[in-house]
Formats: C-alpha cells, structure tokens, sequence
C-alpha cells in the first residue's frame, strides 16, 4: 500500500535525509586507494551514531554491513569486507541509509579511486544525469512510467545498460515501501505522482549488458552478468506542489 | 538500499485465471495500473496482444528472458519466440521443474 506522507512526515524524512547525506559525505572523504571497505563502514557507523542515527541497513534482512559498498562489477549489495581494498582506478558505489526519528533516508553515489578511465568517468556522470532527467518528472499530474522512461531513455542513448531486476522503491517509516520504481517503462503508465509521495529514486547502470546475477556464496552481492563495471545514483525525494524535492542532501 | 523487482514486468509469464484461456500461459508484453497485455505468438500474436485485467492473472516467477531484452529494445517480440518460449515453460511445467507460482 502507498502511504502519503504529511508535510510534517516529509519534514521528519528531511531530517533523516540530512543525517544520511552527512554519513555518505564522511564516507566520500575516506574514499583512496588502499583503504577497505570495511574501514568506509565503519566510519558511516560511527557518523551516523555520533548523530543519533541508526543505519538502516545494518541487519536488514539480516545484511551484514552499515553500507552497501559495491566495487567495479558489483552492482549492488555488496558486502562490507577487511579484505577488500581499493586500488587506484577502481569505481566503488556507496549505498547508505539511516534511520532518524522513526523514519528512513536512503542515497547512493558511484565514486572513482583515484583515477579512473574516460569510460568509468562516463559511465558515472551518465547515471547521475539519468537521476536528473528521471526525476524533472516526478511532478504531480506526471506518472511513473515518465520518470522510468526518461532514465532508461537517457542511460540507454548513452549505450549503456539499465539494470532490471533492482528498482528504486517507497520509502518512510519503513526503507521498502511500496512502489517500486523501476528505471525502465513506458511513458504514460503507472501509478500517478501526487503530492506527500516519497520515494528513493536510483538508477543502477551498466556499461554493457542490463543482466546481473547474484552470488550463491553470500546472497547478497549482484554483479554484471558480463563483468563489466556498474554505477549507481540514488536520492530520497518527496513529491510536492511544484518541483520535486530531494531529501538525503545536507 | 534497491530491492528485487517482484512485480509484473514485461516478458514475465503469466497463467490466465478466467475465460475461455483460463490455465494457458502468455508472456507478458507490457501492463498498466488495471491490466496486462498478452501474448503466446499462437492464440495471441505480438501485434494484437490480448488485453487481461490483473485479478484475472497468475503472475508466476518465470521469466523468458530473450522476449524482455526485445521489448527493453522497445522492439516487439517475434512470434516464433513467444511461441518457442512458452512451450519451454509449458514442458517445464508439466515435469514439475517449475518452483512454483507467486
């Protein structure tokens, strides 16, 4: 069921949001060569219990770690470890959520390591744009099937594939809520933006094929079925009167 | 934090729950808020889909992958593979290698 949200529910969710941004900001600023990823998650667990927040990743599911952090071809869901290192040109997506006053923010952003390749470069700076061009409809009198259409119009023109099996999704009190939000469709359908809707926007990009698959070992980890590195870019953001607001920004 | 797609998507196989196809098996060629369209490329070709309200539908976990990557080309699917791809889940279903309906 779609729950709409007070203006009072989306000022709490704002809080939320800000709190999740600065957790993704202090993990930004430990990004280089040489650090693992679980050093990054410590340090968005400490960030977001400095701030009396609760990340809401950690055990969701039974999840292991306080952030996502997926390197290269890990799209998604990748697992926190010791013995993962970042090394100069590798591309690592942090995925980050916090639970603050009763309520949930969820953001994701793709950073290089160092330097990176042209093609990493564009692979991230066209995933981000989708976002953007994704959400210019999330307006009321706008359905979802615009918003969807419009990332995967702009991932694809770009050559580049758009993941199918993960979507964006309702969020508040709970982190999934409904809908789902996918990154593909077809423009006019779907269920009809109005005001109080929040949702987590975040399109998960391929450089080759849309296809991924899921390790058996840990459940968790969803890689590109062909190798080839992904990108991820996601905000919380509310439905209003006019433009779309984005929640999980400091 | 993403989480599995598990709605109707397009190239999903669904099972008709009412009408005179009740129990056949489509694929799915696109939806909306109410209903889904469509097609096994006998009955029911890619061009002149079959219009089925939701409740009248059992989505099942199957996918026929090759249809989806056509219609994510926003291309239609040939008939033959509608048709290649449900007698592959129809002989799947009848040696109940099929894990089961959602």
């Amino acid at each position: 069921m779609i729950q709409i949200k007070s203006d009072e529910e989306v000022e709490k969710m704002a809080e939320a949001g800000r709190i999740t941004a600065l957790g993704m900001q202090a993990v930004a600023e430990a990004i280089r060569p040489g650090v693992s990823t679980w050093e990054l998650d410590r340090i968005a667990r400490r960030t977001l219990n400095k701030l009396k927040a609760r990340p809401a990743f950690l055990n969701y599911g039974g999840f292991p770690g306080s952030i996502c952090a997926s390197k290269n071809s890990v799209v998604v869901h990748g697992i926190p470890s010791r013995r993962n290192i970042l090394r100069e040109g590798d591309i690592i997506s942090i995925d980050i959520g916090a639970v603050y006053g009763g309520y949930v923010g969820d953001m994701a952003r793709t950073f290089p390591v160092g330097e990176v390749s042209e093609e990493a470069k564009r692979l991230i700076r066209v995933t981000e744009e989708a976002f953007w061009k994704g959400i210019e409809f999330a307006r009321v009198g706008f359905r979802l099937g615009d918003l969807s259409n419009a990332i995967q119009e702009h991932a694809e023109a770009a050559g580049f594939g758009v993941v199918r099996d993960y979507v964006g999704h309702g969020i508040g009190e709970e982190m999934h809520e409904d809908p789902a939000v996918p990154n593909y469709g077809t423009p006019g359908h779907g269920l009809r933006f109005e005001k109080g809707l929040v949702i987590a926007v975040e399109p998960m990009v391929n450089l080759g094929t849309w296809e991924v698959t899921t390790d058996d070992d840990d459940g968790w980890t969803v890689r590109t079925a062909d190798g080839k590195i992904s990108a991820h870019y996601e905000n919380t953001i509310a439905v209003t009167d006019g433009d779309p607001r984005i929640l999980t920004t400091i | 934090m993403s989480v599995l797609d598990e709605r109707l998507a397009p190239g999903s196989i669904a099972i008709s729950r009412a009408g005179r196809d009740r129990n056949k098996a489509f694929i799915v060629l696109r939806f909306d808020d109410t209903c889904a369209y469509l097609a096994d490329g006998k009955l029911r070709k890619a061009a002149k889909p079959k219009k089925k309200k939701l409740i009248h539908l059992t989505v099942t976990s199957a996918k026929a992958p090759k249809v989806a990557e056509v219609l994510a080309r926003g291309m239609l699917p040939a008939d033959s593979l509608l048709a290649e791809e449900i007698a592959l889940y129809d002989s799947l279903r009848k040696k109940g290698e099929l894990s089961g309906e959602k």
